[in-house]
């Protein structure tokens, strides 16, 4: 069965390469947009300045002066890629808001646009196919999984004295209240791990729903009478 | 490259740097924007005043000294850095330094510790409440129901939290995250209800007519102050290095105490915070102390920071015992001949201080400092100079806390025999005008009364003589 299923789920992908590839990709490059877009919109500023930082140096340092690898991991998902902002040139060139690319923790987010990129290749394969069209429910838990990790994973900084997590400054910058946003910040992983399995098992189950049209049509293909003559 | 060729190659590299001289990196975090933590930061950067320090000779006899001075805007990125060994040395505010010793002690390899102080305010001033100047908020009681912006974690933030304790307000204001910079900006546009801050931000929006201060941090009663932490590692590799650090921290300060006139202007130069702002801090009756000593008090105080952020935003723990460490500033103090013990004794109190000090002082672009000996007399003067646009800034004392004050932002009661007093808040002067059977001014009122009041004096002193 589980070996049907793997099939079913190899042709469709292999049959919707380019989708899989266009949606995991696009979904990356927006959801990045998207958080520049709205930083932009909530401070009205353009971007000032933009850094790039030699993020495999950086990994190389943090190794070279962290005893523990357990340690030393966690710090190197803090390690910016990319940092774009704006600095106030009233206020001594402060800057007002980061905006960063962390390649550690981008992982999360090309797993769920991966994640999007089969559900979304896998739905149309099954509606090309068998006309089955994908359930309400699937399409509405695929957003709230992708709208969880996309949330908990928003590399947004803020010049504030804090240690919160990136995502807990995002929701202030866009007017939470810190106390709210300081209540929600212990449930980030949580969240973050809700998302992905809701999304996988969305995913595994279009895979099921695609397994099951398969083997109906194989079945009534075997059931049907022989042609005679 | 066969394999032979990375071996000698490898082998090449080892040699040659086996036979260059040890580099000795010294990368400090420190805060140009943050007026405490200037005696180990930028003061000792611009002076070149640790390499007057460094040790040369045994095992430092061949060493070079690579300095790498990174300059932000908070606490917080510099303890990331820290982590990410990419800084040695990490100068900050109390919050960010609680939070600095938890998220290493969290770790299980790494290690800071708290070395020295920088400055201080034994009452908590420094941190700061200011609304829009046009707002018709005066006192923090004003604020429930309405929203305050602060940069949460920092310790305005544990101020401004202590405070809604204090008045029973917790719950009743609605506490918003915000940079120091967007802070003042929406200050200054009248964007939002009240911004609390830390130094120098709520003095900036002052000295620029935007901001008035309704709340000082001196009312929360738990000292402010910033400090130095380098990681352990580095510290136990290069003990003499940490010593030599921490003696340009002193010399920082004498630098600071000996000139504060141009140590102010000198500032304004490096960092871009006005001088007449930094005059605020660092002249007599200032409100900040620079003294690298780690007092009983602090201590007490960092604890009670650390309960404030495990209560709200479920830091670590911090073993303070092991985190604090006076081996090396004690080391810095004996090289220099200095008695640790005595400094460490010594709390200077603003509230206490001030009134050995002449009551009120004026900036003037050509003269520099004039002292008064009344707050009527300067203000007579402050009139004069501003019509010449000789005058940069003027300063008084709060009657009630001690606290230095630029002239145009206080409230000065004048009572019936013509002497004025200068107040923060305006229900502070309400309050005793109200037992003087005084009058409330503002600085344009108070300078025109000053002045016809001085000529008024002068008249009555002829007619005396005659």
């Amino acid at each position: 069965m589980a070996a049907v299923e793997l099939n079913v789920v190899r042709q469709a992908l292999r049959a919707k390469w380019r989708m899989l590839v266009s949606i995991s990709l696009g979904f990356v490059l927006l959801y990045y947009l998207l958080i520049l877009a709205a930083s932009m919109l909530r401070f009205a500023e353009i971007p000032n300045y933009l850094t790039v930082h030699d993020v495999l140096h950086n990994y190389a340092q943090v190794l070279s002066g962290t005893p523990s690898l357990l340690d030393a991991v966690p710090i190197m998902f803090d390690e910016p890629w990319l940092e774009a902002g704006y600095k106030n040139p009233r206020y001594y060139g402060v800057a007002t808001w980061s905006y960063m690319i962390l390649p550690l923790k981008m992982i999360p987010v090309i797993v769920i646009g991966l994640l999007l990129g089969m559900f979304a290749a896998l739905s149309t394969y099954s509606k090309n196919l068998y006309c089955q069209m994908p359930h309400k429910s699937s399409v509405t838990l695929a957003g709230i999984g992708s709208g969880l990790v996309g949330l908990t994973s928003v590399t947004l900084t803020w010049v504030v004295c804090c240690a919160t997590p990136s995502w807990v400054v995002a929701l202030s910058m866009l007017g939470m209240s810190a106390s709210l946003a300081l209540w929600i910040e212990p449930i980030g992983k949580l969240l973050t791990f809700s998302g992905m399995l809701v999304m996988m098992w969305v995913v595994v189950q279009q895979a099921r729903r695609l397994r099951d049209s398969a083997l109906l049509i194989e079945n009534t293909n075997n059931n049907a009478y022989p042609v005679l003559g | 490259m066969s394999k032979s060729m990375v071996l000698i190659t490898g082998l090449l590299l080892g040699l040659s740097s086996q036979s260059q001289a040890e580099t000795i990196r010294i990368a400090v975090g420190h805060q140009s924007k943050c007026t405490d933590t200037y005696s180990a930061g930028i003061i000792i950067k611009e002076l070149g005043l640790v390499q007057k320090y460094l040790p040369k000779t045994g095992k430092y006899a061949d060493v070079k000294y690579e300095f790498d001075w990174k300059d932000y805007s908070s606490g917080s990125p510099i303890t990331n850095q820290m982590l990410a060994n990419k800084l040695d040395f990490g100068v900050m505010g109390d919050y960010p330094l609680i939070v600095n010793g938890a998220k290493f002690q969290e770790t299980k390899s790494l290690e800071t510790l708290y070395v020295a102080g920088t400055g201080y305010n034994i009452h908590g001033s420094g941190n700061a409440v200011v609304v829009p100047v046009k707002s018709d908020i005066y006192s923090f009681k004003d604020l429930q129901g309405k929203s305050i912006s602060v940069p949460v974690g920092s310790a305005a933030w544990g101020m401004t939290l202590k405070a809604l304790d204090d008045m029973g307000m917790s719950g009743k204001v609605d506490i918003k995250n915000q940079s120091p910079p967007v802070g003042a900006a929406n200050i200054a546009q009248g964007k939002i209800d009240a911004h609390a801050d830390f130094c120098p931000w709520s003095e900036i929006m002052e000295f620029r007519g935007t901001g008035r201060k309704i709340y000082d941090g001196s009312e929360a009663k738990v000292p402010y102050l910033h400090g130095v932490v380098v990681r352990k590692d580095y510290a136990e590799k290069y003990p003499e290095v940490v010593v030599a650090f921490l003696k340009a921290v002193i010399a920082a300060g004498d630098w600071v105490r000996k000139d504060p006139v141009m140590a102010a202007t000198m500032l304004e130069k490096w960092t871009g915070v006005e001088k007449e702002v930094q005059y605020l801090y660092f002249s007599k009756g200032g409100t900040l102390t620079l003294d690298p000593t780690i007092k009983p008090k602090w201590i007490e105080a960092l604890e009670f920071d650390h309960k404030v952020l495990a209560r709200e935003k479920q830091i670590p723990p911090l073993d303070f015992k092991k985190w604090i460490d006076e081996t090396y500033i004690k080391q810095a103090y004996a090289d220099m001949k200095l008695d640790y013990a005595k400094d460490k004794k010594v709390i200077h109190d603003p509230a206490k201080e001030f009134t050995k000090l002449p009551p009120a002082e004026i900036w003037h672009a050509d003269k520099g400092i004039i002292t008064y000996k009344s707050v009527k007399a300067m203000l007579t003067a402050a009139k004069k100079y501003q019509a010449e646009g000789k005058l940069l800034s003027s300063y008084v004392y709060d009657k009630s806390t001690g606290l230095k004050l630029f002239g145009k932002v206080a409230f000065y009661v004048k009572d019936k025999k013509g002497v004025m007093t200068a107040f923060m808040r305006k229900p502070d002067a309400d309050a005793f005008a109200g037992k003087t059977g005084g009058k409330v001014t503002q600085i344009e009122d108070a300078m025109k009364f000053a002045a016809n009041r001085g000529r008024d004096g002068q008249a009555t002193l002829r007619l005396a003589m005659q």
